[in-house]
Parts: structure tokens; C-alpha cells; sequence
């Protein structure tokens, strides 16, 4: 796997606590990877570190197989959204936008032809000419991204994008997203599982400043060691059920829903499903659907619960 | 090598471009310069109204034929036989150009102080480095901003000069230009440099600090501490008058050693602040 962006035992303390502790994970090129994590788990800090904000205490960053150190130095850029998006208060998007044009090394018509460029993809054209003093938050937030795309980067770090953004904008902001894909690394944080499983197609998980899991998002979600029965009305005698099967554990959250675990070691989840569902006409219990692929939340969950 | 260093160069035009934007445009920095060139002309001009009033008086230190000469005889008496040869050659001076120099020396600190005390600090305070930095370097961010700050001074003073010469010209019934000419660019020399030793300080105490106000108290705190250094070990201060007394009557070789002197606490003074600024979480 060729990485856009490699951390290796990252090591990062503010005082007496460890906010990493050997960080180690690879995003693959061209990527949109879910960086996933409580609060303080690291995940900001990691994108500070990798912003070059501040210097670890030990571990190395590599961008491109280059090291962080000389991938800025030979003038390389990564587009950064950081969590708390401040600008200028007292210049226009479009100066914002032109600064950083120039700083990534544009001239003439060309920073013209970028500034547009970036402004289409987040939907601020119209208001190019404003002053971000007048800039609500989810504009203030899709100025931020807006910024962090500026001379196209090879890797883009968004912390929190959706963090205040009405359903209407989120959704933009996803097509936004899909628009970069296979031009781009894109690494987004964020706590919406929900909306990271829709956008992204890799994941690293940390909790505790260390990386818990960590794969393609598919292969991830494949991995279900659970099956969720939604039920019609009717009785269901669980006790029956789990004598029946007692290589496998039952749990009902509320009347009309079935949770199935098992070990994904020993059994697929078409054998466990067709058992249960053929239990479950024989004893006259309705179904009405049945999921048998995880949540990103619920694998998130499942790899903190054993860190 | 080559490519990194004019990438550097471009970096710190294009943030010295923007700075100085800032600077002229912000309000704060609008208002303190408006009111420093409201005072300035006044005073200029005023001076200027008084010149022939004051060419006799500070003709008093002159040895010329027919010219009172008793505080240049005192001051030879009482071995003060350099500063009397100090105010012999100001003398010769037109007195607005001997007084506006002093003038400059209290204003610009005030001045530098009041607009660039929150050079770094600012961006650090409202996270608007963290931006700047993922497109530039710290070196380019931080030398933008003294240019940025210089620069700044550096118009102002040649505005007032420029209105100087003008108003004298049309006002000084002896006016010439090589007798202007001569002083005023010594006068130059010296508060140029001061300019880029405030600027250094100034900047040095802002990388230092995380709050506006933090760095106003510090900047103030230091000026007092040079001059405290002064009464234990004078070589150690800015002020020390070997280096300082160029800033004053920048004649007889006192200009070089201002010059110098400014020069180097300048380098001492940008080079702590990149000291601390490289080091610096954001």
C-alpha cells in the first residue's frame, strides 16, 4: 500500500499527560479516511503535529514516503482545517483566498482561476466580496476548507467540518468531499460515525492516544460478529431461544428488535442467519428486516470497549 | 537550495504586502498614525515658524565671531571639552532639524510601542498563525513582519522629513538645501537604525508573548530594564552612551558608533525572538 501519509510511534505530552503514546497508522493515497476518536483521544493533536503546529516528543511523520520536515522544507503543502476555524476578521474570503494562492506559489491569472476554483466547490462564489466578520459559522467552516484545498495539497487534514453545519450544508459538504475522491488524500475527523461511514472508505480509530483499529471500511464492516432482527408484533420466548442456541447470545434493546452475537471465528453470518430465521417462522415470530452489517459506531464502540 | 531561497524571499514579499496592508488599514494602526502625523505637522511646522527665533539661541553654543560663547567656555573649563564641541557643531545646525531629532527619538518608541507591540502576538492570540504557518515558514512569517513594521516607520519618518524640508523652504527666509541636506541625513542614518533596533525589540517581546496585552507590559518592562542595565553595566544596555549619544548629535564619528551599536542589539534582539518564535507551540 503506497501511503499518503505514514505516523510511526508518535509520542506527544502536554506536561504530565501523554496526549500520544506511540501513534502508529498509514493512510493509503488517494484515499478518504475516517480518523475516528473520543474527546482527547489525540486526534487533534495529531493533526497539529502533521500541521506542523507543534513538534512531537518523539515518532516520525512521513507525507508522500518523504519526511515531514522535508516535505515542508522542499515546499510542500498540507491543507489543514483546524478545529477552531479563525481568519482575519477584517479581510474578504477572496483576500483569505488570494494569500494563499500566492503562498502556494501561484501567479497572475492562475490565482485567480484558484480562488474560483476552490470557492465553487464549497458554494461561497456569492460571497466572495464579504468581510468573515459577517461570515456565520458554517460559512466560516467552509471558508476553512475552502483554504485548506488552496493549490491543491496532496493530503488534506478536516477537523470537525460538520461541527455546526445545518443537514442541507452537510450534504454538501459530502458531495464536496466525493468530488476529491481519487485526486486527493482526504483525512476527516469527525464524531458524526454516521456521515464518516457514507464519505469515507478507510478508518483509523484512537482512543488514548494510540491507534485501536484500523483498515479499509469495507473489509471492516464485513467483519460483523452481530445480526439485528427487527420483529413484528408477537410473542417471543427468549429463554427457549437461547437454550436453543447457546453458542450464540441473544439481547433484546426494546419489544420488536433481536440481537444475534456471535464469534465471527466459528460462524459466517449466513449460516447464523438462516438458523435463527428458520427458528423464528417455526415459532411464529414476524420478521420484518433483518441487518446483518455493522455500524461504523458500532465497531468504533467494540474497539474502545477492549482498549 | 536555490529555489528554497527565492521561495523564502517571494514568502516574505507577499506577507510584508499583506502586513503592511493590515497596518495602514486597521484601525487602530490608522488612528495612531494619523495622530502621530497630526502632531508631527504642528510641531514641524511650529518649528519651522520659530526658526529665526531659535538660530539665536542655539547660536548662544556657537564660537562664532560675535556670538556669545560663555556655556562653550564653561563646558571647556570644566572638562566637557567633547560636549562642547558636540554643541558647537549642532549649533551650526538649523535648530528645527536639532529639535525634530529629539522630538523623533521620544515619538517613535511611543509610536512603535502603541502599533507594533502585538506584532506576533495578535496571530498567536487569535489562531490566525496557525494558517499563515501551514502555507510559510516560521523564518519568512517572522522576518515579514519586521520589514513589514520597519518599512512602516521608515515612510512615516521620510514623510515628515519631506514636510520638513518643504515647509522650511518656503517659510526660512535662509533657507538652503546643503544646509538641510547635510544634517538631516545624518539625523537619517541614526534613527533609521534606532527604528530597526525598536522594531527588533519590539518583536522580540511580542514572539514572547500570547496576549496583546502581556506584550505591551513586557515591551515597557524592557525599555525599563535597559535603562536599570545602564547604572550596573552600561556596555550591556542600547542606551549605553557610547552608543547612544549618535542618536542625539550624530556628528564626529558618533553616528558610525550609533549605527553600529543599533545594529547589533538589532541582530541580538532578532535573534532572541527567533529563538523563541521557532520553538513556540501555536
Amino acid at each position: 500500500m503506497e501511503a499518503a501519509l505514514r505516523v510511526t510511534d508518535l509520542k506527544k505530552r502536554f506536561g504530565k499527560r501523554d496526549a500520544l503514546r506511540g501513534l502508529t497508522f498509514s493512510i493509503p493515497k488517494l484515499s478518504i479516511a475516517a480518523f475516528v476518536g473520543s474527546n482527547g483521544a489525540g486526534k487533534t493533536t495529531t493533526f497539529s503535529l502533521v500541521g506542523g503546529f507543534f513538534r512531537p516528543q518523539a515518532g516520525e511523520i512521513e507525507i508522500d514516503g518523504v519526511p515531514l520536515r522535508e516535505f515542508r522544507a522542499r515546499g510542500g503543502v498540507v491543507g489543514v482545517l483546524p478545529q477552531d476555524v479563525l481568519f482575519f476578521e477584517n479581510r474578504s474570503i477572496e483576500r483569505h483566498l488570494i494569500l494563499f494562492a500566492r503562498l502556494a506559489g501561484l501567479k497572475g491569472k492562475a490565482v485567480a482561476g484558484e480562488v474560483s476554483r476552490v470557492l465553487k466547490l464549497v458554494e461561497l462564489e456569492d460571497r466572495a466580496c464579504d468581510m468573515v466578520s459577517t461570515l456565520s459559522h458554517g460559512m466560516r467552516v467552509r471558508l476553512g476548507v475552502a483554504q485548506a484545498l488552496v493549490g491543491d495539497p496532496p493530503l488534506v487534514l478536516l477537523d470537525e467540518p460538520t461541527q455546526g453545519l445545518d443537514p442541507k450544508m452537510v450534504m454538501a459538504f459530502r458531495s464536496c468531499i466525493d468530488s476529491l475522491r481519487g485526486k486527493t488524500t482526504v483525512v476527516i475527523s469527525s464524531h458524526d460515525l454516521s456521515q464518516l461511514q457514507l464519505m469515507c472508505d478507510y478508518v483509523v480509530m484512537v482512543d488514548h492516544g494510540q491507534v485501536v483499529r484500523e483498515g479499509s471500511i469495507k473489509a471492516l464492516l464485513a467483519q460483523s460478529s452481530r445480526i439485528t432482527f427487527r420483529l413484528d408484533e408477537g410473542e417471543l420466548d427468549l429463554g427457549e431461544l437461547e437454550r436453543h442456541f447457546p453458542e450464540f447470545n441473544f439481547t433484546r434493546p426494546e419489544s420488536r428488535m433481536l440481537f444475534v452475537q456471535f464469534n465471527p471465528g466459528e460462524f459466517q453470518i449466513p449460516e447464523v442467519n438462516s438458523r435463527v430465521l428458520f427458528w423464528l417462522f417455526r415459532h411464529k415470530v414476524g420478521v420484518l428486516g433483518v441487518e446483518s452489517q455493522r455500524s461504523l459506531e458500532q465497531s468504533y464502540l467494540e474497539a474502545t470497549a477492549t482498549s | 537550495m536555490l529555489s528554497r531561497f527565492l521561495r523564502f524571499c517571494r514568502h516574505v514579499v507577499i506577507l510584508t504586502q499583506e502586513e503592511l496592508r493590515d497596518l495602514i488599514f486597521r484601525k487602530r494602526a490608522m488612528f495612531s498614525l494619523l495622530l502621530y502625523l497630526a502632531v508631527v505637522s504642528v510641531v514641524v511646522v511650529g518649528l519651522v515658524y520659530v526658526e529665526e527665533r531659535l538660530r539665536p539661541s542655539l547660536g548662544f553654543f556657537r564660537n562664532d565671531a560675535g556670538a556669545t560663547n560663555q556655556l562653550l567656555d564653561w563646558a571647556r573649563e570644566n572638562h566637557f571639552g567633547e560636549l562642547g564641541r558636540i554643541f558647537t557643531e549642532l549649533g551650526a545646525w538649523p535648530a528645527s532639524v536639532v529639535i525634530s531629532q529629539l522630538l523623533f527619538l521620544l515619538w517613535f518608541p511611543t509610536l512603535v510601542a502603541l502599533v507594533s507591540c502585538d506584532m506576533v502576538a495578535i496571530d498567536v492570540y487569535r489562531g490566525t498563525l496557525r494558517f499563515l504557518l501551514l502555507r510559510t515558514s516560521r523564518l519568512a512569517y517572522y522576518f515579514s513582519k519586521l520589514f513589514a513594521h520597519f518599512l512602516l516607520y521608515v515612510m512615516l519618518y521620510s514623510i515628515t522629513v519631506v514636510a520638513l524640508i518643504i515647509v522650511s523652504a518656503v517659510r526660512d527666509p535662509l533657507f538652503s538645501f546643503s544646509l538641510y541636506a547635510g544634517p538631516m541625513a545624518l539625523n537619517a542614518l541614526v534613527l533609521v537604525s534606532f527604528l530597526l533596533f525598536l522594531v527588533a525589540s519590539t518583536q522580540f517581546v511580542s514572539c514572547w508573548s500570547s496576549k496583546p496585552m502581556n506584550a505591551v507590559v513586557r515591551l515597557h518592562l524592557l525599555w525599563i530594564a535597559f535603562i536599570g542595565v545602564l547604572f550596573i553595566a552600561p556596555w550591556a544596555s542600547p542606551f549605553w552612551p557610547t552608543i547612544s549619544t549618535g542618536l542625539v548629535a550624530p556628528v564626529f564619528g558618533y553616528e558610525w558608533q550609533t549605527v553600529i551599536g543599533m545594529l547589533v542589539w538589532t541582530a541580538i534582539s532578532c535573534l532572541g525572538g527567533l529563538a523563541i518564535f521557532m520553538r513556540r507551540a501555536l
